[in-house]
Parts: structure tokens; C-alpha cells; sequence
């Protein structure tokens, strides 16, 4: 397995304060997240140690497993990784610029090395980029 | 007998996917909507075969066929002219709910004006979500046709997403590694 990792940033015109709450709460996860169809049994508030399952769409199947999360800051950062056969660690970083919100998603998952040649665009950027851009539209003021 | 079979297994291989996609809609016990945007393309592309078949020399040999084929015609010009409407199992009590939810998640104001009229606004424009009761667990519905990245559009893709096509899914349950 090798270790991979995307980082990709935004302005979103609201709070940093605003912006992490919204994505703090894990039922507006599928609004933004494109493969992302549900999430259900969610336990425990917005903070570390909050767990709950997902249902991924890919290629036409739905992918099941479960989330925990790691960190959460108000305002600051808010951390979370998936568990299972598919691990990676999602980072969402919040600042402030201007009269808005510099916002950084940091992704870290693993891929069996067998499959790293055959991939010839990163699907994750590519995911990570669309999640910043619903983002800033669903927050934008 | 005039001409090949071929025509004959295209129609009736079309006739019975249509079919089998109906009765898996019905018993579909999971969410699912038929979107005939989608069987209008379905119909096009078998006329498409229908035309590669007629190149390599397979004429519509009869009456039935030409009135099938127009059939089939007018039903992929109708059917992407109403790409909008969807066919969804639900009751119309938990479809408003969902709409509800989901617009609240995406700050999309939406005012249901009438029972089943709804209007969704945001900075881009207003559209409108229409929920027509079928039976029970079974409503039309018109949904919002936007373009562009904005929030209506996000709208339709989680309605997407909460209501696929009701072809049976593989389902993989990832099962956790850590201790």
C-alpha cells in the first residue's frame, strides 16, 4: 500500500466559524460530496470520536463502510477518517482572509501499488476539487 | 419470410428490457425513479442499432416494423422532451420531507406555493419542483432543470443520488481492519 495525498484550498465568502459548522455536520455530507449517496446511524455530536456510516457510489455500486471523527475546532479545523477496507484521512482547515474564509481540504488515503500505474488522473483530486467548489457554493454569502 | 431475424431480436430484445425494467421499478423496495430523459435515450439508441441494421442491408420489411419504429420514434422525441420528469417510489409525504431537508442543508430557499408546487430560489434564478400524487407509494414528479454549478444544480444531483435507476446494485460492505 502507498501512501497518497491531495491538498487543494478556496475562498468561501462566510465565517470561518460558519463554514466548519456546516461541514462539521455529517447529514450535509452527500449535498456536497459527489459519490457520496447517505449517511446514516450517526452517533455522538459534531466531536472527536463521533462515528457514523456511509454509503460511496462507484462505478454503479454502492460501497459501505464507517466514518469516525477525529478533531474537531470550531471555527479552525475538523478532522475525519474513514475506516475499512478503504482508509483515508480527511482534513478540512479554515482560516481567515479578508472578510471571508481561506478553506484547505487535505486528503490522505492509501492505494494497493499494483493499482498506482494504471491510475493516470488522480480520482481523489478530482473529487476534492469538486467538494471545494460545492462548498464555496453552498456558503458563499 | 422477407429479410433477416435480426430486426425482429432487436425489437424484442428492446421490448423486453423495457419490460424488465419496469417490473424491477415496481418491485423496486428500495428508492429508485425512472427518469424518461434516460428511456428516451435508451429508445435512441436502439434506433441507432435500427440504422446500422438498415445500412448493412436490413430494410424494414413490413407494416408492423415501420409502425414500431415510429413508435419508437415519437417515444424518444417525447420522452426527451419531458427529461424532466421522474417516476419515483415514494410516498409523497416523505418525498416533500427529503426536498425539505435537503434544501435546508443547501440554504436553496424553497416555498411550496401549492400542495405539490414548489419553488426553489437562489442567486442564479427560480425553479420550479412539481410532485404530482400516482398512488401512494408512487409520484410524478418535475423537477428543476438548471445549468451552471449553482445550488439547484446540487439539488438535482442529490436527487439523483437518493433515487438511481432501479437496476439492482452490487452492494460491498467494507468491513473494518483496525482491531
Amino acid at each position: 500500500m502507498t501512501m497518497q495525498k491531495v491538498q487543494t484550498s478556496t475562498h468561501v465568502e462566510n465565517t470561518p466559524e460558519a463554514v466548519m459548522a456546516y461541514i462539521a455536520d455529517v447529514k450535509n455530507r452527500p449535498l456536497y460530496l459527489p459519490s457520496l449517496k447517505a449517511v446514516s446511524d450517526v452517533k455522538g455530536g459534531p466531536g472527536a470520536g463521533a462515528t457514523w456510516k456511509w454509503t460511496w457510489v462507484m462505478f454503479g455500486a454502492e460501497l459501505q463502510g464507517a466514518g469516525r471523527c477525529l478533531d474537531y475546532q470550531p471555527g479552525k479545523l475538523y478532522s475525519f477518517r474513514t475506516e475499512g477496507g478503504i482508509t483515508s484521512t480527511w482534513t478540512y482547515r479554515a482560516a481567515p482572509e479578508g472578510k471571508g474564509t481561506k478553506l484547505t481540504i487535505e486528503v490522505e488515503y492509501t492505494v494497493p501499488e499494483r493499482v498506482l500505474p494504471r491510475l493516470r488522473t488522480d480520482p481523489h483530486k478530482a473529487e476534492v476539487e469538486h467538494v471545494l467548489q460545492n462548498l464555496k457554493t453552498i456558503l458563499d454569502k | 419470410m422477407n429479410g433477416s431475424i435480426l430486426p425482429g431480436v432487436l425489437w424484442c430484445a428492446a421490448a423486453a428490457a423495457g419490460v424488465a425494467y419496469t417490473v424491477l421499478f415496481l418491485l423496486a423496495r428500495r428508492p429508485a425513479a425512472i427518469r424518461l430523459g434516460r428511456v428516451g435515450l435508451a429508445l435512441c439508441v436502439v434506433l441507432a442499432f435500427r440504422l446500422i441494421l438498415l445500412g448493412v442491408g436490413h430494410p424494414v420489411a413490413t407494416v408492423w416494423e415501420a409502425v414500431v419504429a415510429g413508435v419508437a420514434l415519437v417515444g424518444a422525441v417525447g420522452f426527451g422532451l419531458a427529461r424532466r420528469v421522474w417516476l419515483v417510489n415514494v410516498t409523497a409525504e416523505e418525498f416533500r420531507e427529503q426536498v425539505q431537508m435537503s434544501c435546508r442543508g443547501l440554504f436553496l430557499p424553497c416555498a411550496e406555493a401549492a400542495p405539490g408546487h414548489f419553488l426553489l430560489t437562489a442567486k442564479e434564478g427560480t425553479w420550479p419542483l412539481r410532485l404530482r400524487r400516482l398512488s401512494r407509494r408512487m409520484q410524478l414528479v418535475v423537477g428543476p432543470c438548471p445549468g451552471g454549478r449553482g445550488k439547484a444544480t446540487l439539488f438535482v444531483h442529490w436527487l439523483s443520488k437518493q433515487y438511481p435507476g432501479p437496476m439492482p446494485r452490487v452492494r460491498i460492505i467494507l468491513k473494518r481492519s483496525e482491531p
